[in-house]
Formats: structure tokens, C-alpha cells, sequence
């Protein structure tokens, strides 16, 4: 019996994984699913409900009710984790490889081939590091590191040139042709950049208000599962806030179409360059300049650096796509 | 070329493309004579070769007096019998009646390497660390080579690569000759040919004659819709891939079956016999599981492997697939519900560390440059002064 394991922790990688089910890999009813869940944003079910079609599908939730990484947690999921060691893999998959707790599960699991999903925008700087020969993981530990991953092949919407060591398959999604008319809303998809401490909700405020003065038409902001409503006051004061429910690309899927849709650096902006519509236009708001001035650090820059180098490329092959740096964009006309 | 004449020995499969994969043209011009010895009635398969210049070059055996006829033809010649090692069982005992013959030798090849389930296995790993350690190790071998495995004995073996050297041939007092795959000749038969067949970005679909090749899973109705969903998968991808054609790449035997199928009706864009061509100048390589997968990782082009529903339940198939996909850590799609799926590929890269591997394993792992044949045959006879 052939086996999968794929470590999510969020619906997006479930969708995704199924996208590399559907035209990457053939598994069917001879086939087990092993799923690990990290975090609390996918419940079991969900997961389960997606892959009917493996034979015998087991879930672990690991880390349920917390993001935080303790002692008492790590013990707990050992022990649970054994049954998953006993088997040998075909497919291992995961979708992030600088995921500390990811790649100490992947440490105690054997395996044949290993995928990586997109885990947003962060691929481009994990494969930045791959290509340098960098693991920021193992760097981490004197001791005991977690085994090193050779070959990685990354499924992703993004194109990119890979290490020598790892292969890219980029895929395309179908979504709804564009005769759908679009509605006269622009969208801002949110991102926890206040909870992370990288932006003040002042900063945030003065993007929401340069919007309203300058857009013309009604402005929506779609929350980040991981945004918090404390961070949102002012701005729910302005324009209209919708909290997280499903994937905003799920609207998508569902006809849902505005004039423009901006973000900071939000996967969704990325996988909305699949949608077939010349009239949506995707505006990415390069904060890089903030966030030299809020002394961010050298980690977390060369991370988004990359993100935007890559967003740079876009906006010079597709007229759709703008990337406007922070200060700019709140100065001039829109 | 002296006193000796070079005797291919066909057991099972016997085509026209032979007269290419040994390089007979070469060998007849170098003053070689040259016989085939077709046993593939005698066997039970059928051989489909036509070409007149091979017919005449051939004595068909079917049964004992023909080997004894051909033995006294030839007393007083020295013999080299050239024969694949992969034969039947019911082989052995004909080609012990072969070597009657007073003066002969035997060269067995093993040149055309797909990777199997077993090399995804550790055994294998382990059966090739033991091969290493005899070969440096004369005594061992020798010990060992007292032992009968039930096996042709060969005085020489022509090897693909090293690694993929038959085992049992390691127990045995064999000649290694290691040059390249059958494939890697095809290349350096093409290689310096500057004149690409398509300028822009283009794929290519390796076909097996799958449908002819697995008569019992494909009925008369069911061959007009592997092909017809072939067809549409082609299509779509090669709009999605952004490429400007695919170009389907025939079957060396599809001759033998146009005759009964009208592969036209299809907006296939047919080339024939010029595969590794195709393949050199290509974007992408589409296949099931066709050994041109090594060409495609010679020069290093992604390989796109396809399925179908029926050849997804069969086990050695899907085997073969899943070895491949492995290897080179390939998609595999199936055909005939990738259109309706959610997602497509646009494109696929390679992973070059699994490519260069692959190369050494299965293709050539040496700096020769010549045609594996002739060279074996010419060392050989070298070798015996």
C-alpha cells in the first residue's frame, strides 16, 4: 500500500495539495493519507472531507489550541507522531522548509520523494536560500540538527529557477472567465503585519484613508485569519472590515469580482495573477521603505526582500500589476 | 576482417531498427561479415523485420537441423555470437547447441537500462557494493565463477554502465566492457548536427504503440479514444505550456501498424525516426514510460510522464512509472481526466542533481565517444590479436 504524508496548517495548503493530487501524482483507492496538522486554522474534518478518495486517511492535530511551541505539546505529539514513523513514504509533503516544527516531524519520517506547497510568498526565500546553500533551521541548532532535505520539489503558482538540487512544477488554476462585471469595490486583503510588529495601525490607517480619497469607490478590507480584531478598531470605523471565513480566492472562484485588489505582499495578490480577467488590477504596496525605518530585522528584510524583487519582475511583464513603495503610495495620486 | 564473422543472435525481438542499433552499415564497411540468427519463431515471438538488406543478412532457426546446418556452414570461421542477456529461459539450451560450433565466443550485451522497483530499493544498493568488492578481487571471482547460475556463459559482456551490470555477470570470469547506453548512440549519432527541427519552443510525445502494445487492456473501440484523449491532453498542454507545437514522435514499428490503423485521422504532427532529434532542440518530453526517457535526461529536458485509466491498474506499468517519476521527480498526469481537473501545469524544470545521477546509472558513466558496438566488437577482436 502506497502512502502519502502532508504536513498543513492552513486550508490554502489543502487546496493546494489537492491541486497536486489532481494533475501530479495518481493516487487512488489503493493509497493511504497520513495528514499532520499544525495549528488550530484547519479542523480535522476539513481536511478529511477533501481527500475521499485515498483508502484510509489518519489526521493528527498537533499544537490544536495554540500557536505557541512548549514542552508539555512536544511530548504529546511525540508520542502521537510514532504511529506515523512506522510507515514508509512515497510522498512526503510539506509546506514550509523553514518551519522549525516541520522539519523536526520530517526528521523521524522516512520517505522517497519529498514536495514542497507554496507557503505564500516565503517560497521565493526559501529557494533563495536553497540556491545559496543556506538552512536557516539547522543553522539554528549546534547539537542536534534536524537531517538535512535534499532534493525538495516545489509545487507553486510562482515561477522561479531553482538549486541544482531541487525542481519546480508551476501550475496554473482555472478560475471563472471574465464575463462576470466587475463591482465597483476595491479590496485590501490584510495582513498581520501589526501583530508581527513590523507596521503601526497609524501606518495601516493612512493606506485605508489614501484609499477612500483616492479610489472613488467603495473600499473592503478582508481580514487575515492571524489579524486581530484590537489591531482593526479605527480602520472598522472607516470602511467596511470582513473577517476571515474562507479564502479570499474562494470568492473569487465564486464570481466575486472588484476593480482592484491591494496588499502589502499577500499570497492571494500572487495567486490572483492566475485570474483571466484583464480588467482586475493587483496593487502591491512595497513597505520595504518602512520597514528600514522601523529597524526590522536583517532576516526578516532579506525575506521580503526577495518577495518584492520578484513582484518587481511581475509589474514589468504584466500592466496589471503595480507595486508602489509605502511612502509613495500615501503621497501621490492613485 | 579476418577469419571471423560476427553473429547477431535474436531471440526475441528482431526489427528493422536493428540494422541502426548495431551499426551493421559500419561493421560491413569495416570489412566485418555479418549474420543475424532470428530464434524468435522458434521462441514464440514474432519478428517484424522487413528490411530486404537485414532479410538477406538472416537465417530464420526453427529447430535443430537449422543449427546444425549453420554450424557446419561455417566450421572452419571463427565465431563471435553477439546476443542480449535478457532471453528466455528456453534460450539456454539452444544457444548450448550454438556452442558446438569448434572456434566461438560470446559477446551478450546489456544496453538498453530502465530503472526497475529494485532500484528504488536498498537491496540494490547492497547487491551493488557486493558487485564493486568482487570486481577488484580476482580470487573471489574466480572462486565463484567454478559455480553454474543456469546462465549463457559469456566470455565478454558489453554494459551499459556499470552500475546496471547484470550480477550474476560479476561471478562469473566475463570481460566487462562498459561504453554506453543503446540510446546514448542514437545521440552521438545526432549530436553534432547543428540544424534544429523547429526553431521555437516546442514538445515532444515519445509513443509506445501503446494500445498495439497492450492488446488485451485496448479493444478496436477503446484504441480510437487513447488516442483521440491523447490528442485533446496534447492540445491543452501545449496552450498551456505556451509551446508551438507537439510533435509526436513515432514508434519505430508504427509502419507495421498503419496498415490497420489510421493514425492519420488524428491532428497528431507525425516524425518518423527521429526521435533524438526531436528531443535535443524540445521545450518538453511527453511519454508514458518509454526508454527515450533517457534521452530526454541526456539532454537534460523535463520529462512530463502520462497515464490513462487503464494502464493506471496495471501493475508493472504503473511500476515503471512510478520508478521514473521517482527518479527524476516528474509529474505524472493522467489523460484522460486531466481536463477537467481544477489545475495544469505550465511548466516543469529540472531537478539537474537527479538528472546527472540518472546519467550515470542508466545511460553512461565513461568519456567514450564511440558506437558501444563496434567498439566492443572491435576491442574484442583486438584482444585476440
Amino acid at each position: 500500500m502506497n502512502s502519502v504524508l502532508l504536513i498543513i496548517s492552513t486550508e490554502r495548503h489543502i487546496q493546494e495539495a489537492q491541486q497536486f493530487f489532481n494533475c501530479c501524482l495518481q493516487v487512488d483507492s489503493e493509497w493511504n493519507l497520513d495528514i499532520v496538522l499544525l495549528g488550530s486554522l484547519v479542523i480535522p474534518d476539513q481536511a478529511k472531507r477533501l481527500y475521499s478518495i485515498f483508502n484510509k486517511i489518519r489526521v493528527l492535530s498537533l499544537y490544536e489550541k495554540t500557536h505557541k511551541y512548549n514542552s508539555t505539546f512536544l511530548l504529546k505529539n511525540i508520542i502521537e507522531f510514532i504511529n506515523f514513523r512506522k510507515t514508509k513514504y512515497k510522498i512526503l509533503i510539506f509546506t514550509n522548509f523553514m518551519s522549525h516544527r516541520q522539519r523536526w516531524l520530517i526528521n523521524f519520517v522516512k520517505y522517497n520523494r519529498s514536495v514542497s506547497l507554496t507557503d505564500g510568498s516565503v517560497i521565493l526565500y526559501i529557494n533563495s536560500n536553497r540556491i545559496k546553500n543556506i538552512d536557516l533551521v539547522r543553522d539554528n541548532y549546534k547539537l542536534f540538527k534536524p537531517r538535512r532535505i535534499k532534493h525538495i520539489l516545489f509545487f507553486s503558482k510562482f515561477h522561479f529557477n531553482t538549486s541544482a538540487h531541487d525542481s519546480l512544477i508551476t501550475y496554473s488554476e482555472k478560475y471563472l472567465k471574465s464575463i462576470i462585471s466587475p463591482v465597483d469595490e476595491w479590496h485590501f486583503i490584510g495582513s498581520p503585519l501589526i501583530e508581527l510588529k513590523k507596521m503601526s495601525s497609524v501606518d495601516l490607517e493612512l493606506i485605508i484613508d489614501k484609499l477612500i480619497m483616492d479610489s472613488g469607490s467603495s473600499i473592503k478590507y478582508y481580514m487575515h485569519p492571524r489579524e486581530s480584531n484590537q489591531s482593526l478598531i479605527n480602520i472598522k470605523k472607516k470602511c467596511e472590515v470582513i473577517p476571515f471565513e474562507k479564502t479570499y480566492e474562494e470568492r473569487i472562484r465564486n464570481g466575486m469580482r472588484p476593480q482592484v485588489v491591494l496588499s502589502f505582499y499577500s499570497t492571494v495578490l500572487f495567486e490572483l495573477l492566475d485570474v483571466d480577467s484583464s480588467n482586475l488590477k493587483l496593487i502591491f504596496i512595497d513597505i520595504r521603505d518602512l520597514l528600514k525605518k522601523n529597524d526590522a530585522t536583517e532576516e526578516y528584510y532579506s525575506k521580503i526582500e526577495t518577495v518584492y524583487k520578484y513582484i518587481h519582475k511581475q509589474s514589468e511583464v504584466n500592466e496589471n500589476v503595480k507595486c508602489i513603495p509605502f511612502y509613495e503610495f500615501i503621497s501621490c495620486s492613485l | 576482417m579476418g577469419n571471423t564473422i560476427l553473429v547477431f543472435v535474436m531471440m526475441r525481438i528482431y526489427r528493422d531498427s536493428h540494422r541502426k542499433i548495431f551499426d551493421i552499415d559500419r561493421l560491413v564497411n569495416e570489412g566485418h561479415e555479418v549474420l543475424f540468427l532470428s530464434f524468435c519463431g522458434w521462441n514464440g515471438y514474432s519478428a517484424t523485420v522487413k528490411d530486404p538488406y537485414l532479410i538477406e543478412k538472416t537465417l530464420f532457426i526453427n529447430n535443430d537441423n537449422d543449427i546444425e546446418n549453420f554450424i557446419n556452414k561455417y566450421t572452419d570461421k571463427t565465431v563471435l555470437y553477439i546476443t542480449s542477456v535478457n532471453y528466455p529461459r528456453s534460450f539456454i539450451k539452444h544457444f548450448n547447441s550454438l556452442k558446438n560450433h569448434p572456434s566461438s565466443q560470446v559477446l551478450g550485451y546489456s544496453t538498453r537500462m530502465v530503472p526497475s522497483m529494485i532500484d528504488l530499493n536498498i537491496r540494490k544498493s547492497i547487491s551493488h557494493g557486493i558487485t564493486k568488492f568482487i570486481a577488484y578481487r580476482p580470487l573471489i571471482k574466480r572462486l565463484l565463477s567454478s559455480f553454474n547460475f543456469n546462465k549463457v556463459k559469456l566470455d565478454y559482456l558489453l554494459a551499459g554502465t556499470l552500475y546496471q551490470t547484470p550480477f550474476f555477470t560479476n561471478f562469473s570470469n566475463t570481460k566487462i566492457i562498459s561504453v554506453h547506453t543503446d540510446d546514448v548512440n542514437q545521440i552521438l549519432s545526432v549530436q553534432n548536427e547543428s540544424q534544429p527541427i523547429h526553431t521555437g519552443n516546442y514538445g515532444v510525445f515519445t509513443d509506445q504503440l501503446i494500445p498495439f502494445a497492450f492488446k488485451h487492456l485496448y479493444n478496436e473501440s477503446e484504441r480510437d479514444e487513447y488516442y483521440q484523449n491523447l490528442s485533446d491532453f496534447l492540445e491543452y498542454q501545449r496552450v498551456n505550456m505556451g509551446l508551438d507545437i507537439i510533435y509526436f514522435a513515432a514508434h519505430p514499428e508504427i509502419e507495421v501498424y498503419s496498415m490497420q490503423y489510421d493514425f492519420l485521422k488524428y491532428d497528431f504532427n507525425i516524425v518518423k525516426n527521429d526521435v533524438v532529434r526531436l528531443i535535443k532542440d524540445s521545450t518538453i518530453v511527453f511519454t508514458h514510460f518509454s526508454t527515450t526517457v533517457g534521452v530526454a535526461v541526456y539532454f537534460n529536458k523535463p520529462v512530463h510522464i502520462l497515464i490513462d485509466n487503464k494502464l493506471k491498474d496495471h501493475k508493472s506499468v504503473i511500476n515503471r512509472i512510478e520508478v521514473i517519476s521517482t527518479l527524476l521527480n516528474s509529474p505524472i498526469s493522467n489523460m484522460d481526466n486531466y481536463l477537467e481537473s481544477d489545475s495544469k501545469i505550465v511548466k516543469v524544470t529540472v531537478n539537474s542533481a537527479l538528472y546527472s545521477n540518472y546519467k550515470i546509472k542508466y545511460l553512461k558513466d565513461n568519456e567514450i565517444q564511440e558506437h558501444s558496438y563496434c567498439h566492443a566488437i572491435r576491442t574484442i577482436l583486438e584482444l585476440k590479436g
